[in-house]
This record gives structure tokens, C-alpha cells and sequence, in this order.
């Protein structure tokens, strides 16, 4: 049951959005790794969560597909749950595809994409928890419109947010003396994501309960 | 006696004062097709929308095939074929793609069926479900409920705005469906005439209560379009209408004791009434 | 079966489906043990409510005329011929009755009558 809802969400995204996918991503990619970095790997892999989200939320909203599904013996819990696990996904194989053309484009000198560390997959993956968790209950509660206003905002605050705090010297060098989260780094990130992902869908199904149709 | 769904003391308020359904109750046996007419805005579709889960009401208990329905959604909704006016399907995806999604969600899905409609249809699976007109799209949600076996048919208005040809393909296939036995069908619609033809008991709605529900023949039986001189008519026998015209010399009403007129007012001219003769009336009170 | 539900007619539908039924029951249309269509087949046929079909098989069955068999559905009741006949000469008297009413209003007397009758039974050779 989970396969077909997961489908159903790539399906939506891929669809009708193809090129501009493809070509947000060469751009993002291009760019930003260019100047920035790693980040390059960060804001595709956010563009694209934020994408899937805004195109399924969209079309359910549009052909109000949700009371179908509902009305059909599909679990309110699973349905919530798909709004989770399509994005999450969408970070594995983004990163399976950055990683694989950071290894292509290695092999000959002419255009290079930094390869990722296990640091930076963890880090990023658990910022795009937490982006997830934010944004799809508030895609059950207010207009897409909005949603998408208040995630551009969020996404480019965290970023800059991020960016000073690392900046400071100060701030960067107390976080590197917790050494509880230097040294375990990656479950830190892990336990994170999850709680946050927890948390975030059992607000969301509470809310998804209380809607009418 | 199997009831196939039973509604008791069903509730449901939008807002403070706005009373949508006032206490509804209907019972629909196994082997009925049962239609609910009603103008806009009588509840129809909230009652079908508390039935399926969709709507959370304030008051009532709904059982369907004899279970609660709280109790045992999943398992009920496995026996449930659903279809929407609106279709509510995803408009971006193929027709095979949406079916996809049907599919795994029921544990019956028969694969043949659905197939055997697509090809009577002359549907195109590859075709995407906005490309589909209205009628096609009818026909795909009906193909798609119609194919996981399902016991009970809940529709809501299956038919608006089909053209006549469609809405006879359309009662040709619920025919077929409903011989079956332990097949049940429960539809709201504004087209009365289909119901002529083909309901078995009809349940009026106004303004969130039950007007009538009855055995259709027996409906009709009850009732007459009375047409006659106007002198005839008396404080007395003007009791025996539901709906009264007088113009000029002549009056026109509808009477819910046919026999009784019949003896009574034998210069009156009594005629057989339409479901929507029987409904107009019945709205205007 | 050739059932025909008249829309303008004054009689109940269930009895009008009643009546044509028994009529095709008692003038052999039917033969005895005969299946019926089901209740939901002559609904769908005849454009009437399954509850009325299923009213008019309960009370022909209830009259003797039919039986139904679970599982297997309404026969045409075989052996009931004591219940055809008393039907049939129930319709006779009734025959009779109006002949005789018609003929005593314009002054045919007994033995006119009876002379009718004679003449009858000799033309058809019974």
C-alpha cells in the first residue's frame, strides 16, 4: 500500500515538472557548487523536498484527490506517513545522483563536483528533516501559496542563520568543544531527523483527523 | 431482513445555526437500489460524506452490511464502490497510473473486470485523467468501483450533466450490476427520470430531514396529479394535497391520497405522477 | 412471459403484475413447474421496484399459484390443479352471472338461454 502512495507522490513531481526539475538541479548545482561548495548538495537536495512537497500538495488540493483516498480502505496513518517517507526518498536519491556525478565529473579534470563526507550527508540530512517537519503540517493547515512564501523565508533564513553562526568564531569553537556531538556525530544527526520526523507526524496526523472533506 | 446500510439519528452542524442534517434516519435492505433526491443544499451529499468517513458528524451511528462502521472502517470500506461527481481522481496522473492506486488499496481488486469495463468503455489507459470527458470520466470511476467486487455502490450524482445516451449506458450497467445477488446500490441525483427507471425505493431529503421514504411503486401509487374545476374543491378535500395550484376556473395539485381522490372527486381527472412531479411538490411545502 | 405495466391505468402496479402473472399461470402460458424470472429479473424487465415483484411473488405464493425454492428460485405451482380449476370455475359462475343479468334485461328466457348453451356444446363437439 505504502509503494503505490509513494509512487502516486513521484509520479505527481516527476511528471509534469521534468525539465524544470532537471534543470533547477544542473543550475543549482553548477552554481552554487562553484562558488559555495558543498552547499551546492544541500540547496538541491532542499529544492527538491521543497519541490515534491509543493507539486503533491498542489495537485491533492486541486483534484481534492485526498477524499478519494480516504474513502478508499487506505489508513489515515499511512496516508500521513507517505508525506514523510516521499521526500526522504527523494534525499536518498538525490544524494545517490550527486555523489554519482561528483565521481564522473572527478575522473576528468575539467569541471570538478566536490564528493560528499559522511559528515555533510548527515548534516544535511538532518536540516532536511527538520525543513520536512516544519513544512508538511503546514501544508495541511494553510494554502499552498502561503506554505511556499513561509518555506522560501525558512529555507533562506536557516541558511543565513547557518552561515553567521558559523562564521563566529566564538560559536563555531563551543560547538566543536560539545565534544558529545563531535564524537558522535552522525547518531546525534540520525536521532534528530527521527524525533523530529516522529514528532512533526504525529502533529500532522492529528490535524489530518480533524479535516473535513 | 439484511440491511446493507442503516442510519440512525444522524447529526450534523457546519457552523453555529447552519443545522445541515437534522436527525436523519434510513435503512436501505440488501439487494435495493435505493435513490436519494433532494435540492441542492438539502444534505445529500453530506449524508453520503458521512457514510464514507469523509464528513465527521455530531450525532448518529451508521452501520454498514450490519457493523458499525466506526468499529470496522477498513473492512467495510473494502466493500464500498465509490463514485464522485467530481471524480476526485488526480487529474495529472494516467488512467493506468490511477489505477494503480486503487488497486492496492483493495484486497478483491480483479484485474480482469476493471480490463473488461476499460475495453466496453473504449477507454485509453495511457490517456491522463484531465483529458477525459465528463462522461469518460464517469465511466472510469465506475469501471474502477466496479471492479474490487464490492457489495455496496455509493454514488453522488453519478449522472449530472451526462448527456441521455451516457445516463442510459449508465443504468444499463447498474442494472447488470445489481442482479448480482447482496448487491446494493445507494445514489443521490437531481435526475429524476433516471430514477423512474430503475430505483426501488426513494428517500427525499429538505433542508437535513427525511421527507418520505418509500417503495418507488408504492410511491407512485399513493400519489396523483389532480387537475379539475375549481368549485369542486372544498376546505375539506384541499386537506387531501400535498400541493395546491388555483388559477382562473381551474386548479392543478398533487394529492398523497390517490384512492380517497379518486372516490371523492370523481370530476376530477387523476393521472399518474413522476418522481419529480412528487418531488417538486414536496419541496414547495 | 409478456408482462405490461400500464402507466395509466388505475390498478396498483403490484396487483397489475400480480394478475398478468396469474392469468399466464392459469391459462397455461406458464406451464406448471415452470421457473420464473427472479424477483430482481422482472424488476429490471418490467421497470418496477424489486420490493413490488417481491410483494406480488409473496402473495401468489401465499394464493398457491407459485413456490419458491431457496437457492433455486419461484416455480409455477405443479399439482395445485384443485386450486386452477376452482379458479377457472369461479370465472365460469362469473361468465355465467353476467349472461344471464344481460339476457334478463332484454327478456331472454330460460329456455332461450339453455338453447344457446346446447347449441354451444354441440359446435365445439364436447
Amino acid at each position: 500500500m505504502y509503494l503505490s502512495l509513494v509512487k502516486k507522490d513521484f509520479k505527481i513531481v516527476l511528471r509534469g515538472n521534468l525539465g524544470i526539475l532537471v534543470a533547477q538541479m544542473l543550475f543549482i548545482l553548477i552554481i552554487i557548487s562553484v562558488n559555495m561548495g558543498i552547499v551546492g548538495y544541500g540547496v538541491m537536495v532542499t529544492a527538491f523536498g521543497w519541490q515534491l512537497l509543493l507539486s503533491v500538495s498542489t495537485e491533492e488540493k486541486k483534484s481534492r484527490s485526498l477524499a478519494l483516498l480516504i474513502a478508499m480502505p487506505y489508513e489515515k496513518g499511512k496516508i500521513i506517513t507517505t508525506r514523510y517517507v516521499s521526500p526522504m526518498l527523494g534525499f536518498a536519491g538525490i544524494t545517490l545522483i550527486y555523489e554519482g556525478l561528483a565521481l564522473i565529473t572527478n575522473m576528468n579534470d575539467f569541471f570538478i563536483i566536490k564528493p560528499l563526507t559522511y559528515d555533510v550527508i548527515a548534516i544535511t540530512m538532518c536540516a532536511y528533516a527538520l525543513f520536512i517537519s516544519i513544512t508538511v503540517p503546514l501544508y495541511l493547515i494553510l494554502s499552498d501559496s502561503v506554505v511556499r512564501g513561509i518555506t522560501i523565508f525558512l529555507i533562506l533564513g536557516t541558511v543565513w542563520i547557518g552561515y553567521f553562526l558559523w562564521n563566529n568564531i566564538n560559536i563555531r569553537n563551543s560547538l566543536l568543544t560539545m565534544t558529545f556531538i563531535t564524537n558522535h556525530f552522525h547518531i546525534v544527526c540520525i536521532i534528530v531527523s527521527i524525533i523530529s520526523l516522529v514528532i512533526s507526524r504525529t502533529i500532522s496526523l492529528q490535524i489530518f483527523k480533524k479535516i473535513e472533506y | 431482513m439484511d440491511y446493507a446500510l442503516e442510519i440512525k439519528g444522524l447529526e450534523k452542524c457546519y457552523s453555529k445555526g447552519n443545522k445541515v442534517l437534522k436527525g436523519i434516519d434510513i435503512k436501505i435492505e440488501e439487494g435495493i437500489v435505493a435513490g436519494f433526491i433532494g435540492m441542492n443544499g438539502a444534505g445529500k451529499t453530506t449524508t453520503i460524506k458521512s457514510i464514507l468517513g469523509l464528513v465527521v458528524p455530531n450525532a448518529g451511528e451508521i452501520k454498514i452490511f450490519g457493523k458499525s462502521f466506526k468499529e470496522n472502517e477498513k473492512e467495510i470500506k473494502n466493500r464500498i464502490g465509490i463514485v464522485f461527481d467530481n471524480g476526485y481522481l488526480y487529474e495529472d496522473l494516467k488512467l493506468s497510473e490511477m489505477k494503480q492506486i486503487f488497486a492496492a488499496a483493495y484486497t478483491k481488486w480483479d484485474e480482469d473486470n476493471y480490463k473488461k469495463y476499460i475495453k466496453n468503455f473504449n477507454l485509453n489507459e495511457k490517456q491522463k485523467v484531465k483529458e477525459l470527458s465528463k462522461g469518460m470520466k464517469m465511466k472510469f470511476s465506475l469501471a474502477l468501483a466496479l471492479s474490487h467486487h464490492a457489495d455496496l455502490l455509493i454514488m453522488d450524482e453519478p449522472t449530472s450533466g451526462l448527456d441521455p445516451k451516457i445516463r442510459k449506458e449508465f443504468l444499463d450497467i447498474i442494472r447488470e450490476f445489481i442482479i448480482d445477488v447482496g448487491k446494493t446500490v445507494f445514489f443521490s441525483t437531481h435526475i429524476t427520470t433516471d430514477l423512474d427507471k430503475i430505483a426501488d425505493q426513494i428517500i427525499m431529503l429538505n433542508a437535513g430531514e427525511v421527507i418520505f421514504n418509500k417503495d418507488k411503486d408504492i410511491l407512485i401509487d399513493e400519489h396523483a396529479l389532480v387537475k379539475g374545476d375549481k368549485t369542486i374543491l372544498t376546505n375539506d378535500n384541499r386537506k387531501w394535497f400535498v400541493a395546491l395550484e388555483e388559477r382562473g376556473f381551474s386548479f392543478e395539485g398533487l394529492t398523497n391520497q390517490r384512492e380517497r381522490v379518486r372516490q371523492e372527486m370523481k370530476q376530477a381527472l387523476c393521472e399518474r405522477p413522476t418522481i419529480e412531479d412528487i418531488m417538486v411538490a414536496y419541496m414547495g411545502r | 412471459m409478456n408482462i405490461i405495466i400500464s402507466n395509466s391505468s388505475d390498478i396498483p402496479i403490484y396487483q397489475q403484475l400480480k394478475n398478468q402473472i396469474k392469468e399466464a399461470i392459469l391459462s397455461g402460458e406458464i406451464r406448471d413447474g415452470e421457473l420464473l424470472p427472479s424477483i430482481r429479473n422482472l424488476a429490471n424487465e418490467t421497470r418496477v421496484s424489486v420490493l413490488t415483484t417481491r410483494r406480488a411473488y409473496d402473495e401468489l405464493e401465499a394464493e398457491g399459484f407459485i413456490k419458491t425454492v431457496h437457492g433455486k428460485g419461484s416455480f409455477a405451482a405443479s399439482g395445485n390443479l384443485e386450486l386452477l380449476k376452482e379458479a377457472r370455475l369461479k370465472q365460469v359462475e362469473e361468465k355465467l352471472i353476467e349472461a344471464y343479468n344481460i339476457g334478463r334485461a332484454i327478456g331472454v328466457s330460460k329456455e332461450d338461454m339453455r338453447t344457446m348453451m346446447d347449441i354451444l356444446f354441440e359446435e365445439n363437439g364436447r
